[in-house]
């Protein structure tokens, strides 16, 4: 009986999760200013316009290109999310006005894939987030090596390297200094549940960027949520476990 | 930061805070000759390494148009295109193209100023010529100081003797470089540096960094007709203007300009190192399935659980997502051979990575080896082998794309068939369009610019995969053509292969045939590719075309034969022929040198049946972009070729997806042709084979390997 309540709760706010992704104005905790973000609501009618620019010229007609929709198995019914709720997370980017559910649709040991519902990915190790595919301006790669180290050994420094694309399609590599400093306890509310976690800040600096990860852990150590940087455009994801 | 973007040059380093980095603006604006300077006279000044600017520009009854490019960071290019009012004292319009170079010597110092040199319309018929030295100083963060010294029209106001007599008399004339008789359009290096030199120099300030005025004292007054009487009023050496940018990438300028003249600039300018959506708006990638090491140790896999059938029915279907058409497949325990087509991305690289990423999620896990051939055309292009244990260990790894470039095999695909077994195709065999066309016709002197708009029906029919038969209908809805110029043109010294191109015009009041062809491509040996087309091959020609080319995958060379037999079309354009044939075909090498520049040499007989050599350079960019340059040199006397003396010009590539974000194969591909003539004319064939099967091997994979785990 009590698992079918436990259901049954799941069930309920897994809806209810949904709704605030439908809702995208809501902001979370712990989301500190993320300076300056492209304007999404300019960014999506230039990019609705482009869309119109290309129909017209690319005409109509059969299209020789081969297709196939995606999909993200088990998917994001309330059913589904209140049937498995540890494979999935909230996610939340403000500079995209994004608050949505996602999936792990891949699981490689410690690193983790997630599927945003609207079709983006984060790829995390161990909690640290490494990459991110399919919002444009993306994170292509970042080293995690050490982060969860210093974490559970209450802080310490890393250097981190951060893999870059350049307008010709060359990898930069760019190494950050980044410490890692406990800043005590936080309730973090966790979309359907409130939590009490354990909160460290990492400011990572390179010769022409600075950024800070906030990561909450529980009393086992795992990150349980976190705000991390992806890049200029998109600045920080937050995802936190429900 | 308002500094940065003013003219300094000492850089103000910011820590930036998820602010994007812009290119260093030095507030480089364009002259009314479309070259980076005052108002009429140069400065040292380059643009940042790729930009490209076109721009219009207006006073005094000339107006000209101008591509600049700056092909390195210290050599820029120019061609321009001019309509000189009453240049022939008639009151008739003279239309004139012209071809700059400058290369700039030096980086600006704290003291040394920048110094540059620059030929100006040395290719044309010489009205523009000239050369100069010059020096360009940047004082304070917004002050910019150019002085120089110049020749030919640059040496015409208070000229003195040319120094450079000391080593030289001829220095001290400068012989007329446009003689009677002569069609212009060669090197005028007999006058280069001669007669008379004349100061000019001017000041730029910057008070924001949306404004730039200007100040100048120019060299030129040979604003002169072919009777020596002045163009307009000259009444002083000094031009005065104002430059306003209101956005990046757009300038448009006013100017006072010999004390009588009104001036307007208007540049455009684009970079292909500015990239407008990023790394683009890429779908996100299936992520890579890392075996457990239990199942990797596996020998091989039970085919009653998961029958081969099985396993490429869910291959083909996953690899569709990625805009991937799977052609056939090769199973055994420990390895996977897969041959397909990628009908999205622009790069082969990004197509494998997304591939290498499906196979670890679709094949048993005791499969280890990989091997990917993708295909173009219907035809294998090479043969990349991975280590599954590899693409496990890479994603999402700082260094994971060297290292997969690193580890790869690369080889021929060539005559590899054995053991392959087809999937259906995931495409229709028939496929059709219609689309908008703009035709565009430049550089004629009695009509400089004919525009044309209409709409294309395409149509295509894969009998094979590597046997298409394709064509296009058009019909053309408006043109601004005027018919007196259209009518037939009878042959000359050369027969009329292209100069017809008005008649043909005239002619399409109707619906046209645009080409209609049956392509057959193939693979006869270890590193060589084949192609027949036969059918309307363009336009203006029919017949048969048949090409072979010899191109490893790992070489930066590539060698190819092409031998064509074609038949004029009749003007309507529709099913008949005109009298005149000719076998045409060239023997071609393409080499990649690296850094961005590709080279190109085609020699043997054009369509008039001249024998001769084009040779093209291109800057090619690893972003799709290319901007390159091209003449051609045959056995037809200059005076017989006509004005211009030999066929030259410029070409672009723009790759649709930078333009759009969105992944596509597609390209913008435009020719500006200094005068279409008839001597040194190519045919025109869809299909050739370097540009298809270069995309798979080694030097386009490695400039394009960043875009493998993209």
């Amino acid at each position: 009986m009590g698992a079918v309540l436990e259901m049954m709760r799941t069930f309920f706010l897994g809806a209810a999760l949904l709704s605030l992704a439908a809702c995208s104005q809501g902001t979370g905790p712990g989301d500190a200013g993320t300076g300056d973000v492209a304007v999404p609501s300019a960014e999506s009618r230039a990019l609705g316009i482009v869309g119109q620019v290309r129909t017209v010229f690319g005409g109509i007609g059969s299209d020789d290109a081969v297709r196939a929709p995606r999909s993200v198995p088990g998917g994001f019914t309330p059913e589904a999310i209140a049937a498995e709720p540890a494979a999935y997370r909230l996610v939340q980017i403000n500079a995209l006005g994004v608050q949505e559910p996602a999936r792990v649709i891949q699981e490689n040991g410690p690193e983790v894939t997630l599927a945003l519902q609207s079709g983006p990915t984060a790829a995390y190790d161990g909690g640290v987030l490494v990459a991110t595919r399919g919002f444009g301006d993306d994170l292509i790669t970042m080293d995690s090596a050490g982060v969860l180290q210093a974490l559970r050994s209450g802080g310490g420094t890393v250097t981190r390297r951060m893999e870059t694309l350049d307008p010709q399609d060359q990898v930069l590599t760019d190494s950050f200094a980044c410490t890692i400093a406990p800043a005590g306890a936080e309730t973090v509310n966790l979309g359907i549940r409130q939590a009490s976690l354990q909160r460290f800040d990492e400011n990572c600096r390179s010769a022409g960027l600075i950024f800070d990860n906030i990561y909450w852990l529980d009393d086992s150590g795992s990150i349980v949520a976190s705000r991390q940087y992806v890049s200029p455009t998109v600045a920080y994801l937050r995802s936190n476990r429900l | 930061m308002a500094h940065a973007f003013r003219l300094g040059t000492a850089s103000v380093l910011a820590l930036l805070l998820a602010v994007p980095v812009p290119a260093q603006d030095r507030a480089v604006t364009y002259t009314v000759y479309g070259t980076p300077g005052l108002l009429e006279m140069p400065s040292a000044l380059s643009a940042d390494e790729g930009e490209i600017a076109g721009t219009l520009g207006y006073f005094g009854g000339q107006l000209r148009n101008s591509f600049t490019f700056q092909i390195t960071p210290r050599l820029s290019g120019t061609f321009r295109y001019s309509g000189i009012q009453g240049f022939g004292g008639s009151g008739g319009t003279l239309w004139d193209r012209s071809f700059d170079l400058r290369y700039r010597f030096n980086d600006e110092g704290v003291y040394v100023p920048m110094v540059a040199v620059g030929l100006q319309d040395f290719l044309g018929t010489g009205i523009y010529s000239g050369e100069y030295v010059v020096a360009t100083k940047t004082v304070g963060d917004a002050v910019r100081v150019t002085a120089g010294l110049g020749w030919g029209r640059f040496g015409s106001h208070n000229g003195i003797d040319n120094p450079l007599g000391i080593l030289d008399d001829r220095f001290e004339t400068r012989p007329d470089p446009f003689g009677p008789g002569d069609q212009g359009g060669t090197p005028g290096v007999d006058t280069f540096f001669r007669g008379d030199v004349a100061f000019f120099g001017g000041v730029e300030w910057a008070p924001n960094e949306k404004w730039i005025l200007k100040a100048e004292y120019s060299s030129d007054d040979a604003y002169l007709d072919t009777n020596g009487d002045p163009l307009f009023d000259y009444n002083s050496p000094l031009n005065f203007g104002v430059t306003w940018r209101p956005t990046p990438g757009i300038q448009l300028g006013l100017g006072y300009l010999y004390g009588s003249q009104l001036s307007f600039t208007g540049t455009i300018t684009v970079n292909p190192n500015d990239r407008i959506f990023w790394s683009g708006l890429d779908p996100a990638p299936q992520p890579v399935a890392v075996r457990a090491d239990a199942l990797r140790a596996a020998q091989s896999w039970d085919r009653t659980e998961l029958p081969e059938a099985a396993v490429r029915d869910r291959l083909a279907l996953a690899l569709r997502t990625e805009g991937v058409e799977l052609d056939s497949v090769e199973l055994t325990d420990r390895s996977a051979r897969v041959r397909y087509t990628n009908t999205r991305y622009r790069t082969e690289a990004q197509a494998m990575g997304r591939v290498a990423r499906i196979l670890t999620q679709e094949l048993p896990p005791s499969i280890e080896q990989l091997t990917l051939e993708p295909q173009q055309a219907g035809v294998p292009l090479s043969s990349v082998t991975f280590a599954r244990s590899d693409i496990e260990a890479f994603e999402n790894e700082v260094g994971g794309s060297a290292a997969s470039l690193a580890q790869a095999q690369f080889g021929d695909a060539a005559g590899a068939e054995a053991g392959l077994v087809g999937v259906p195709p995931a495409r229709d065999r028939f496929s059709w369009g219609i689309r908008p066309y703009l035709g565009l016709q430049v550089f004629d002197p009695g009509d400089p610019l004919q525009l044309s708009l209409g709409a294309e029906v395409s149509a295509s029919y894969r009998i094979q995969p590597n046997l298409i038969l394709s064509g296009s209908v058009r019909q053309r809805l408006l043109t601004t053509s005027e018919s007196e110029a259209n009518e037939v043109k009878p042959d000359y010294e050369l027969p009329r292969v292209r100069t017809n191109a008005g008649a043909y015009a005239d002619a399409a009041d109707h619906p046209v045939i645009n080409d209609l062809t049956l392509a057959w491509y193939g693979r006869p040996g270890r590193n060589l590719y084949s192609r027949i087309t036969v059918g309307y091959l363009e336009t203006m020609y029919g017949g048969v075309s048949t090409e072979v080319l010899w191109k490893p995958v790992e070489s930066r060379l590539g060698v190819g034969l092409e031998v064509n037999y074609v038949k004029q079309r009749e003007f309507d354009q529709l099913l008949d022929f005109r009298d005149y044939d000719v076998v045409t075909g060239h023997l071609s090498a393409y080499y990649n040198f690296g850094n961005g520049f590709h080279g190109e040499v085609d020699a043997g007989r054009y369509l008039a049946g001249d024998w001769g050599a084009t040779f093209a350079l291109d800057r090619e960019f690893e972003n799709g972009w290319r901007v390159g340059g091209y003449f051609t040199l045959t056995d037809v006397p200059f005076e017989d070729f006509g004005e211009g003396s030999f066929d030259k010009g410029i070409r672009l590539t723009i790759p649709v997806d930078y333009i759009f974000g969105q992944p596509t194969r597609r390209e913008v591909n435009s020719t500006l042709r200094s005068l279409t003539r008839d001597g040194g004319a190519r045919l025109e064939v869809e299909g050739r084979l370097y540009d298809i099967v270069r995309g798979g091997h080694y030097s386009d994979l490695e400039d394009s390997w960043g875009r493998f785990w993209r």
